[in-house]
């Protein structure tokens, strides 16, 4: 994807934030998609114990 | 004895009479125990579909501990609850969101739950909720092991019969198991297979509304599997 | 009886803050709630309405709930506001029964096709997730504020190379093929291109444009500091070259407040060669002499009526002229008319409206103050008690650190106008009504239920500009209906409202 692709079809949204921008939009049918954003959370033990599923002794 | 006739019914439900106990009754469903201890469902709603359910157009006024006969001679067959097991591959194209699903742990403060994935015998029974989250977050994983065409441990299934939780989620495990799922279920599993992103995110939703944490739970371990398989 | 209480580590979007509070309000025996995140501007404003912050123990990733209440009713109150935190009963999506996706991955599994990323994220991630998005091919539209220019020019240096444009930070509003993202009015599509590195600039212009019969291609954004020195002009340059490539305009405008000498030189210059006649519109500047291929203007309505003059083939002069006129005639009425008080209160929920109008009213008052004023010197240590003459600009960082832009929820600022035209002192008060999408549902009511009921003998003369157009979903004619019939006077655009008001107030200051 460009600027000039954006400015020929465009705007195409991933909006992420204030939800009222995306109901905006979809009531006036532009293509958007919200993403539900939240902080990263510490996720990093998580992908310990996922990594270890891998390895996975029950499968 | 009041007998019952419902109009549709999934595959695995026998067609002939039977005598069942009533074990609870919901505002949308009630659950019977039949003779071969196994839980059958009246329903009155098709996305409700489940293992060895029926569709009723009103459910009866009816109180645990009673017994009841019903039969299936008037019904047709509306839901097949069998898993295709090793079925076509999952779409490339979803794997960013299902990879999602696995956040939910955190949200809801499960994380615990993934300590007894080594030991998932014990995660039987764990967690809050009316149907425990760690047996909600158990049938995800297994039905996705099982989609994939995945074995699952033998381990579990010891487990369950030691009655370590709820009748309902120890039947629901044990389905999952035998390689049985819930329409909910069986519509993601669908759309995870085609390429329509509005029949994925819908399927997905109706299964995270199911139930206060039921659905998350369910949703978080069918993710995990398949993340551990991919 | 005012009550606080902090909410530790939690993570809550301003319009989930400013709903709940809106649902404590509802019930009976509260008369204020208010939810914030606990950073030192929204303490202060905390204090400023009664509560007792001193003491309380609160980083800014906190949250502080204080209800006005009786108190017997404020332990029920903080249960009630806790469970509506967790599960919000307005929740549309849950509707719908659609999942939403969490990540940019995951919403580029829904739209691939997707080309712009329009990010409205508190500052300190904001910036992470724009270069997500930037380095998976999507332009990015940067409404988040609190981006570090560090920050902001690293995201602009990768956009520049690998074809993108970031707009903002600080961006409100952007216009692609007629379809408005952010703040918006409902503008017709037409053979102008438009660089502005102010979103109420923008779309006072697209407005003026419309009201001439005139519409808009593209309206690009490109934050407030884009013209300073240190970020070079980036992406101004990068959006003035694609609306000069681009057979469906004609005139290529770029709005603004005066840039930096150096990034001046460059806008100019790519202006002058770029093939297309252009508009330049500093605010503020004195006025300059046109080049053949390059108009200047220093104000919004004189800078869209210089496009229409030359998409008409007619003289810009001559149509500045006519223009002037038409200011000379509001002024004459200015100057005659009658109020009570002293001074000029300009109150401002668009950050360039506020800063035009300030500009105008230089020209008649000797002195002016803000929080965010013009002349240095001039800035109110309170901006909460205003001085003499002031205006305010409420969208400002103090006042939307974890709250919402004033355009959203205008409450602040209506509590803040009603305190003004209570103080004998004020003769005149100025402000605006932003329309459009993403803005309150129904501003003009809001001023108008401040306005009545004043407990002040004689009230202050009130001049207001809706900034709208007929298309807009708040119905222009209604929202200025609304605002005569509460004695308001309203004009036709933001100069025409600043130099009435302005002509008011001149003489006044010294009675």
């Amino acid at each position: 994807m460009s600027m000039k692709k954006l400015l020929k079809d465009g705007p195409k949204v991933i909006n992420m934030g204030m939800e009222q921008f995306y109901i905006d939009l979809k009531a006036r049918e532009v293509p958007a998609v919200r993403v539900d954003w939240k902080p990263p959370l510490a996720d990093r033990e998580l992908l310990g114990k996922l990594k270890k599923l891998r390895g996975g002794n029950f499968v | 004895m009041i007998t019952l006739y419902p109009f549709e019914r999934s595959f695995d439900w026998p067609n002939m009479m039977i005598v069942m106990k009533v074990h609870s009754v919901y505002s949308n469903a009630i659950n019977f125990e039949g003779e071969d201890n196994r839980r059958y469902s009246l329903i009155t709603g098709e996305p409700d579909y489940l293992p060895r359910a029926a569709l009723i157009e009103a459910l009866p006024v009816l109180s645990a501990g009673e017994s009841v006969k019903i039969s299936q001679e008037l019904s047709s067959v509306g839901f097949d609850p069998s898993i295709n097991q090793g079925s076509a591959p999952v779409n490339p194209l979803w794997q960013p969101l299902w990879r999602e699903w696995k956040c939910f742990l955190l949200d809801d403060r499960l994380e615990y739950l993934l300590d007894q994935l080594e030991n998932p015998e014990g995660m039987i029974g764990l967690g809050p909720g009316t149907t425990p989250a760690g047996d909600d977050f158990i049938t995800g994983l297994i039905t996705a092991f099982r989609w994939s065409g995945v074995e699952v441990d033998e381990g579990l299934v010891k487990a369950l019969e030691k009655n370590r939780t709820t009748w309902f989620s120890a039947q629901m495990i044990r389905d999952a198991l035998d390689g049985y799922i819930w329409k909910r279920g069986k519509k993601l599993c669908q759309a995870l297979t085609g390429s329509s992103a509005p029949e994925l995110l819908l399927a997905a939703g109706r299964i995270l509304q199911w139930g206060h944490l039921s659905g998350r739970a369910w949703l978080t371990g069918f993710s995990v599997a398949l993340e551990g398989i991919s | 009886m005012k009550r606080l209480e902090v909410v530790k580590g939690e993570y809550y979007d301003s319009v989930t803050l400013m709903l709940v509070a809106k649902e404590l309000k509802k019930i009976e025996g509260v008369s204020e709630a208010t939810l914030n995140m606990a950073t030192e501007a929204n303490l202060h404003i905390m204090k400023a309405a009664g509560f007792e912050v001193d003491g309380v123990n609160a980083l800014p990733d906190d949250l502080i709930i204080g209800i006005d209440c009786p108190g017997d009713l404020f332990d029920g109150l903080m249960e009630m506001a806790r469970s509506y935190l967790s599960s919000p009963p307005w929740k549309s999506g849950e509707e719908a029964g659609e999942y939403t996706p969490r990540t940019i991955e995951g919403s580029l599994s829904v739209l691939p096709e997707a080309d712009i990323a329009l990010i409205s994220l508190p500052g300190r991630y904001a910036a992470v997730e724009a270069m997500k998005a930037l380095e998976r091919g999507l332009n990015v539209m940067l409404y988040s504020d609190n981006v570090s220019l560090e920050e902001e020019i690293e995201l602009k240096r990768y956009a520049f190379r690998n074809g993108l444009i970031v707009m903002g930070p600080d961006c409100g509003t952007v216009v692609i093929n007629g379809q408005g993202l952010g703040f918006s009015n409902a503008c017709p599509l037409g053979p102008v291109g438009i660089v502005s590195a102010s979103g109420t600039g923008l779309q006072e212009v697209m407005v003026q444009l419309a009201r001439r019969g005139v519409g808009v291609k593209h309206g690009l954004g490109t934050g407030g500091r884009d013209v300073k020195s240190a970020v070079g002009g980036i992406s101004s340059l990068i959006a003035i070259e694609a609306l000069a490539n681009d057979p469906e305009i004609s005139v290529v405008v770029v709005i603004g407040k005066p840039p930096s000498t150096e990034v001046r030189e460059k806008l100019v210059q790519t202006l002058r060669s770029c093939g297309k006649q252009s508009v330049t519109c500093f605010m503020g500047e004195s006025p300059r002499e046109d080049e053949l291929q390059l108009k200047y203007t220093t104000g919004l309505e004189e800078c869209a009526t210089v496009v229409v003059a030359l998409l008409d083939g007619k003289d810009a002069g001559k149509a500045r002229e006519d223009l002037m006129n038409e200011y000379l005639k509001i002024e004459a009425l200015g100057r005659k008319s009658e109020t009570s008080g002293r001074f000029l209160r300009g109150l401002f929920t668009g950050g360039t409206l506020c800063y035009e109008a300030e500009s105008i009213a230089r020209r008649y008052l000797e002195s002016i103050y803000g929080n965010n004023p013009l002349k240095i010197g001039m800035k109110l240590p309170d901006s909460l008690k205003p001085i003499q003459n002031s205006f305010i600009d409420y969208g400002e960082d103090e006042f939307t650190q974890g709250k919402l832009h004033p355009m959203i929820d205008p409450s602040f600022r209506t509590g803040q106008l009603k305190m003004q035209s209570e103080d004998p002192s004020v003769a005149v008060v100025l402000f605006d009504v932003v329309l459009g999408y993403g803005s309150a549902p129904d501003p003009s009511s809001e001023v108008v239920g401040a306005i009545k009921g004043l407990e002040r003998k004689r009230g202050p003369l009130y001049v207001a500009y809706v900034c709208g157009t007929s298309g807009d979903p708040q119905c222009l004619e209604r929202q200025i209906a609304v605002l005569k019939e509460a004695g308001v006077r309203v004009f036709e655009s933001n100069a025409r409202a600043a130099i009435f008001a302005a002509a008011a107030t001149v003489g006044r200051e010294r009675r």
